[in-house]
């Protein structure tokens, strides 16, 4: 019954990406005619010396391997924080399972709303603006402001000793041309891989499909090159070094995936020509 | 408590939520309370209910739709986004009534936020509604149709105007546009105030309101290129010539005058300049 019902997690995964972070990532399944694909919606785990944040909790089908893996992480403690970038589903459709699991839990980032999604995890509920920090032993996590996004209150969050910025939906991509779907996709055995290790790396055209469709506003607003400045200014400023978004593979080379994702964010835009 | 819209066809069900800045989809300062919809649409014995409603407001969404359909009722739904707002109280309805249909767009099913139990018993009951999309993703035309009872339909479309997948419905039969998470600025001064916006009720909309509820979502509007977005909206509103215009959140508004004057302030919204 449960291969039937839950989401896949690739044997890949989890996996080490940095410093204290780990990559975990249940991977939603499409079974096409000839084969099948795979879209990631990934969690990352923090951990410090004596504290721990998961970023996003997975779509609530993924619960019991997520929580699975979480056992095998964090070995009999306690986790500390989850930080739901936005509230999607896929980003966190398990805040009422994590707060069963771990009753102490402290929910933080831009917490608007969730007191009508969740009125049951109200006192978990630890509202905190970008600049803010959150100690976890040898390590910290840096809420930031999220400068790609869909719904408002989405945050982004950073760790400055592994260099990892976390992007929820910024920075996803798919890189299968000729599929028609919204989710970034890739084939098993590549769930576990980062950008630079990517037998095919990720093209323009796969960039400015998933940017067109799931940041659909970028069909309207020509200004991809000035969201892309920002965000190389907030890359230098706080000396990124990976960017982890939700819905795609883990990007280990940002300076050359980049461009691309920047290139791909303007040839989603459609009325060139009603430009004056 | 829930208000009919239209005898014996149409019902909206929900509460009302405070505006005191825990919530992202409205500007920052505003005041006020906001109702929450739901909406019923019956037809005989034949039910659709068109979004959930906030989980904050479960108990008068069951409570409501007991009475409108009879304490554990056969009922089909279709969620306009696979958001929150819309999706939350699936899990409680299906506990206390029989969900005979549910119509969603997108990949991600909702009955697999349920237990392992339930979510066996109820997936095939999931119906795709954009299962055709366009091929570069651009407003659906009227394709799908969910039929309510048999010779009544509710007529579904992916709208040029929205953030994430989202879908609107067309109900001709009481001349109902169900507009999701636009058109939400109608709000109330207390908690029990009036959810419906009629010529019975003084008017004070301006378009600065309906600007600043629509671009706390749709931030990205001020910096767009709006002409198509107003293009489709006015041909959208020529065609049907809706009588009803029903959200997910803010006041229903209904009547002729009403939905033309909301659509004005729609339009001149998405023209920035203006506002």
């Amino acid at each position: 019954m449960e291969e039937q019902l839950i989401e896949t997690m690739s044997s890949d995964l989890p996996r080490s990406v940095a410093k204290g972070v780990t990559w975990m990532s249940s991977c939603l399944p499409f079974h096409l005619a000839d084969r099948v694909i795979h879209g990631h919606n990934s969690t990352y785990l923090v951990q410090g010396e004596h504290s721990s944040i998961l970023v996003d909790t997975g779509n609530p089908s993924s619960w019991p391997i997520i929580s699975r893996t979480l056992d095998a992480l964090l070995d009999g403690r306690q986790l500390t924080y989850v930080f739901p970038t936005h509230p999607e589903l896929p980003h966190t459709g398990n805040l009422p399972r994590l707060v069963e699991k771990y009753p102490d839990i402290k929910v933080v980032g831009d917490i608007r709303d969730y007191h009508l999604f969740y009125p049951q995890i109200v006192p978990n509920l630890h509202a905190k603006v970008p600049g803010d920090r959150i100690e976890l032993g040898g390590q910290e996590f840096t809420v930031v402001e999220a400068l790609i996004r869909d719904l408002p209150n989405t945050q982004w969050g950073f760790v400055p000793e592994a260099g990892v910025l976390f992007t929820a939906d910024g920075f996803c991509y798919m890189h299968r041309p000729e599929l028609d779907d919204e989710d970034p996709v890739h084939l098993p055995g590549e769930c576990g891989l980062t950008t630079s290790e990517l037998r095919e790396p990720v093209a323009v055209e796969n960039a400015a499909f998933f940017t067109g469709s799931a940041l659909y506003w970028a069909r309207f607003a020509n200004d991809a090159d000035a969201v892309y400045d920002r965000v190389l200014h907030l890359i230098d400023d706080l000396g990124v070094k990976s960017v982890a978004p939700t819905h795609g593979n883990f990007i280990s080379n940002i300076r050359d995936v980049e461009p691309i994702i920047r290139a791909g964010h303007k040839r989603a835009y459609r009325y060139e020509t009603a430009q004056p | 408590m829930f208000n009919t819209l239209h005898a014996g066809k149409l019902a909206v069900l929900g509460g009302s939520i405070p505006l005191d800045g825990r919530v992202s989809w409205v500007s920052r300062g505003a005041t006020g309370f906001q109702p929450s919809n739901a909406y019923l649409l019956t037809d005989g014995s034949s039910s659709l209910l068109i979004d959930s409603g906030l989980a904050v407001h479960t108990e008068e969404i069951l409570d409501d739709l007991a009475g409108l359909i009879g304490e554990g009722g056969g009922v089909s739904i279709f969620f306009t986004r696979p958001e929150m707002d819309c999706v939350s109280n699936l899990e409680p309805i299906a506990g206390r009534f029989d969900i005979e249909r549910l119509f969603t767009g997108g990949v991600i099913n909702p009955f697999d936020a349920f237990d392992d139990l339930s979510r066996l018993a109820l997936r095939g009951r999931r119906h795709q509604i954009d299962a055709q999309r366009t091929e570069e993703g651009d407003s659906m035309a009227r394709a799908a149709e969910i039929e309510i009872a048999p010779g009544r339909v509710l007529e579904v479309e992916s709208p040029l105007l929205r953030l994430l997948p989202t879908f609107w419905g067309w109900d001709k039969e009481t001349g109902t546009l169900f507009t999701s998470d636009t058109f939400t600025h109608g709000v109330m001064d207390r908690p029990d105030g009036q959810r419906i916006i009629d010529s019975t009720v003084e008017d004070t909309t301006t378009v600065e309101q309906v600007a600043g509820h629509l671009y706390a979502k749709y931030e990205w509007i001020p910096r767009s290129t709006c002409e198509p977005l107003r293009e489709w909206l006015r041909d959208k509103f020529d065609t049907l010539a809706p009588e009803v215009i029903a959200p997910s959140r803010g006041c229903v508004l209904k009547g002729r005058d009403v939905v033309q004057r909301h659509l004005e302030f729609m339009l001149d919204a998405l023209t920035p300049q203006l506002v």
